[in-house]
């Protein structure tokens, strides 16, 4: 992602490809990992108080969640097959373990998510109350099981483990499956993951309740749904943070050149202060800043949990890393690892402040006479999904060269015979049909989310289920 | 027999376990495009699949994770090599999924729209899928790669395209569409159901031209007749273990005809399930040892001996497939009998609300 492709060379395209699919992806993938809890907490509370509003507030939000699983299921098949189509090589080189912990997500999570999303629609007055929720309770296993594995599969990338390299064909052969499911990275990432995907829900909550509240509709129904995702996003918005700040500790041993990168650290520094801003200082060129913003200590304390620990700088990974791979260029681009790594930071931040916020109106009891922050809120829905894509926009890019991290180059993934052309007019394709189902996504999302939740009456409760309509 | 080559057959089994699933709603969608008469009649029609749509596609995702893990050469080769059929296969199942859920969400003015957008897909996609697996008999330019171990393609998406797989591209179609035709026989009762019905059995003037069992009869037929010969001649294979499955994949195509005649649906949605099982039966029997047949040389042929993966994981897999598979079967088993007994026609459980 050094530069726009203009030079349209097949590694850069399908990089391209690749960037863009799988980040459109994740735009729907956290909103249903988070969602589908709360909807299984709200069926729950029904199930135990039959208090109505938490049935309607069920399929209120069970409409959203079904509009957003039906794209992320639909952009998820391109994500298994693009690996053979253009990163045939890596395939190749890597399938014996990391095709592994992709069958493993098919059999055991992805199988019971799609089986019970189908059971839990079309079950209302069907199945017993009791199977019916246990249904949504399967979903959410089968949707956190599938992140689990998936993020396995990435952790491998990240910090490849639990292998060895076959000496006649060169190819990684998994040997300790217990080590590549265990991997430390894929721990943090699977945490680190999960609350972000918790807080992106609850900023939905919230911002949907907030609408109705400013427009003074449906005012009884969203008030416990602004409580609910006021206890929700303070925790986890911090939690988030906290845990990604420990994610990055780990990953400084496996990875020391991408939390280099992350801080436009030439040379090893001990103590390491934290650069908040800084203008220039991102090339091998240019590794001065002309201006930055330092908080001493820091850096040393995020990196390494003490405040004098001393944090390797790029040239001196670059020099060890040449020395254990042999020659080429290492540094991923650090102007993009430096600010992705911010931008991720700060609005995940930001999204804190706006969760502290709530919290404080709530309890002085005026947060909904307070329209500015109803209209903030509201406008803060997009705020945690456009953080975890920034979030994936570090992790993948400051790995580079390597995709595999140490194993196999992104160079070296390549499918040999997929020319540039056909991944111009696969990425075109793409990129149509994408802008065309998002459009289409947040038409029907909008349009559903400023909807009266349904009336259930009494008796005849399938009158509203959130079942798509043929 | 050696874990790879178990798997090689484990690998047939769940494309027999994705077509034969997927194949009826692929059916169902090309029965709107050539049964249905309006809008409601395409809603009736997806009804009848609606809640089991998904759990079918999930076999495709398992197949492709299995295969991933157990062959990466085969995967990787083939999928290269398939590349720009793939894109337009992956986009046609996208759509498809797409127009399941929002059709009756979006404007009603576009509700023909995501209709024809179904149909189209699930014309497309046994189509792609008939293409691509069958030339892997019909032989590709594939052999060993600049390093050891890598299997390479070496050709383009125009190298999938010849007569024998042309023939496994339209069979699949065809059968699919015989298949799906006796599905919705079986879960539409009515009018819509009668001529359904009516498309299936009749051969008179009139009747013969839309009729839906005999291309898959004749495509399909041809098909099952054409591989031993073609496993023969091309894959050095000797002719009666190919021919064996032929038959029996033939017998269940009659059977099925003869039984949609007597008026007996169910036993014939049966046999096309027995059919669409042998179809991928007597292709893998074709192929085997082999997986990719090289057009180049046979000897540059991708294997089961020189794609599989180490046999450590294949342990792994044959352990998590032996316990998941079996339990996978027992809740979607039981969540087609506790959704399917119950959805009668008429009888969704939702009224929409009002979202203008």
């Amino acid at each position: 992602m050094h530069s726009l492709p203009l030079a349209a060379d097949a590694l850069s395209l399908a990089r391209w490809q690749f960037a863009t699919t799988t980040l459109y992806h994740f735009i729907f993938v956290p909103l249903t990992l988070g969602l589908a809890p709360v909807i299984a907490y709200m069926q729950t509370k029904w199930y135990r108080t039959r208090d109505e509003s938490w049935l309607r507030l069920t399929k209120f939000f069970g409409t959203l969640l079904l509009i957003n699983f039906a794209i992320g299921a639909a952009t998820g098949l391109l994500q298994e097959f693009q690996f053979g189509m253009n990163w045939s090589s890596y395939s190749q080189f890597v399938g014996d373990v990391f095709g592994s912990t992709l069958a493993l997500e098919g059999l055991i999570a992805f199988m019971l998510e799609s089986t019970f999303i189908g059971i839990w629609v079309f079950g209302w007055g069907r199945l017993s109350e009791r199977m019916h929720l246990a249904s949504i309770w399967l979903v959410v296993a089968g949707t956190w099981l599938s992140t689990t594995f998936i993020l396995m599969a990435n952790s491998w990338m990240q910090n490849p483990v639990g292998y060895s390299v076959d000496a006649a064909t060169g190819q990684a052969r998994m040997v300790d499956l217990w080590a590549v499911l265990t991997n430390p990275i894929a721990i943090w990432a699977v945490a680190h993951t999960l609350l972000a995907s918790l807080m992106v829900a609850s900023f939905l909550l919230l911002g949907v309740a907030c609408w109705h509240i400013l427009k003074g509709r449906n005012v009884e129904l969203f008030r416990p749904v602004v409580k609910l995702s006021l206890y929700m996003a303070i925790p986890i918005t911090t939690l988030t943070l906290l845990v990604g700040s420990e994610f990055g500790v780990a990953l400084t041993g496996p990875q020391p050149m991408k939390i280099a990168a992350a801080e436009a650290l030439w040379n090893s520094e001990q103590p390491a202060s934290f650069s908040l801003f800084q203008i220039g200082g991102f090339s091998v060129d240019d590794q001065e800043p002309s201006y930055s913003l330092d908080i001493p200590y820091l850096l040393s304390f995020l990196a390494t949990n003490t405040f004098t620990g001393k944090v390797e700088g790029m040239n001196q990974v670059q020099a060890s890393s040449q020395a254990k791979f042999g020659p080429g260029n290492y540094i991923p681009d650090v102007k993009l690892a430096y600010w992705s790594m911010r931008g991720m930071a700060y609005l995940g931040s930001l999204s804190m402040m706006i969760a502290l916020l709530g919290g404080f109106l709530y309890f002085r009891g005026t947060l909904e006479k307070s329209r500015w922050f109803l209209k903030i809120a509201v406008g803060a829905i997009a705020l945690p999904f456009i953080t975890a894509l920034i979030g994936w926009v570090f992790t993948e890019t400051a790995r580079q060269p390597w995709v595999a991290y140490g194993v196999l180059k992104t160079a070296d993934g390549l499918s040999q015979s997929v020319g540039p052309g056909e991944i111009i007019a696969s990425l075109t394709a793409f990129m149509l049909l994408y802008i065309a189902i998002g459009i289409t996504a947040f038409v029907l999302l909008r349009r559903y989310a400023i909807l009266d939740p349904p009336q259930v009456d009494g008796d005849d409760d399938s009158e509203s289920d959130p079942a798509p309509v043929y | 027999m050696s874990l790879a080559e178990l798997w090689f057959f484990v690998i047939a089994g769940l494309w027999s376990t994705y077509l034969v699933l997927e194949g009826f709603d692929f059916g169902v969608g090309m029965m709107m495009g050539v049964a249905a008469r309006n809008e409601d009649e395409r809603s009736e029609m997806i009804e009848t699949i609606a809640p089991v749509w998904d759990a079918n596609e999930v076999w495709l995702l398992v197949v492709g994770g299995l295969t991933f893990a157990s062959f990466p050469a085969w995967y990787g080769t083939w999928l290269e090599g398939a590349y720009l059929g793939l894109v337009v296969l992956i986009i046609a199942l996208l759509v498809r999924v797409l127009s399941f859920e929002w059709r009756g969400r979006v404007d009603p003015r576009l509700r023909r729209l995501w209709s024809t957008i179904n149909i189209g897909a699930s014309v497309a996609a046994p189509l792609i899928w008939g293409l691509v697996l069958s030339v892997l008999l019909a032989g590709l330019p594939v052999a060993g790669g600049g390093r050891v171990g890598e299997m390479r393609y070496f050709g383009n998406i125009l190298d999938f395209i010849t007569p024998y797989s042309v023939l496994g591209a339209l069979s699949l179609a065809a059968l699919f569409a015989f298949h799906g035709a006796l599905f919705l026989s079986l879960r539409l009762d009515g009018e819509l159901g009668e001529r359904i019905r009516e498309r299936i059995v009749k051969l008179d003037a009139r009747h013969l031209l839309p009729n839906l069992m005999l291309p898959a009869l004749l495509l399909a037929g041809g098909f099952l007749i054409a591989t031993p010969f073609v496993a023969h001649s091309v894959n050095a294979r000797s002719i009666l273990p190919v021919a064996i499955p032929a038959a029996l994949g033939l017998a269940a195509l009659i059977a099925a005809v003869i039984n949609a005649q007597r008026g007996e649906f169910a036993r014939a949605f049966i046999c096309t399930i027995l059919t669409i099982i042998g179809w991928v039966a007597t292709l893998f029997i074709g192929l085997f040892p082999r997986i990719i047949v090289s057009t180049i040389s046979l000897g540059d042929s991708v294997t089961i001996q020189n794609a599989q993966s180490s046999h450590y994981t294949l342990v792994v897999m044959t352990i998590s497939a032996v316990v998941m598979i079996p339990v996978i079967i027992l809740y979607q088993w039981w969540g087609f009998r506790t959704l399917m007994a119950r959805l009668g026609r008429g009888k969704m459980p939702w009224s929409p609300p009002d979202a203008s």
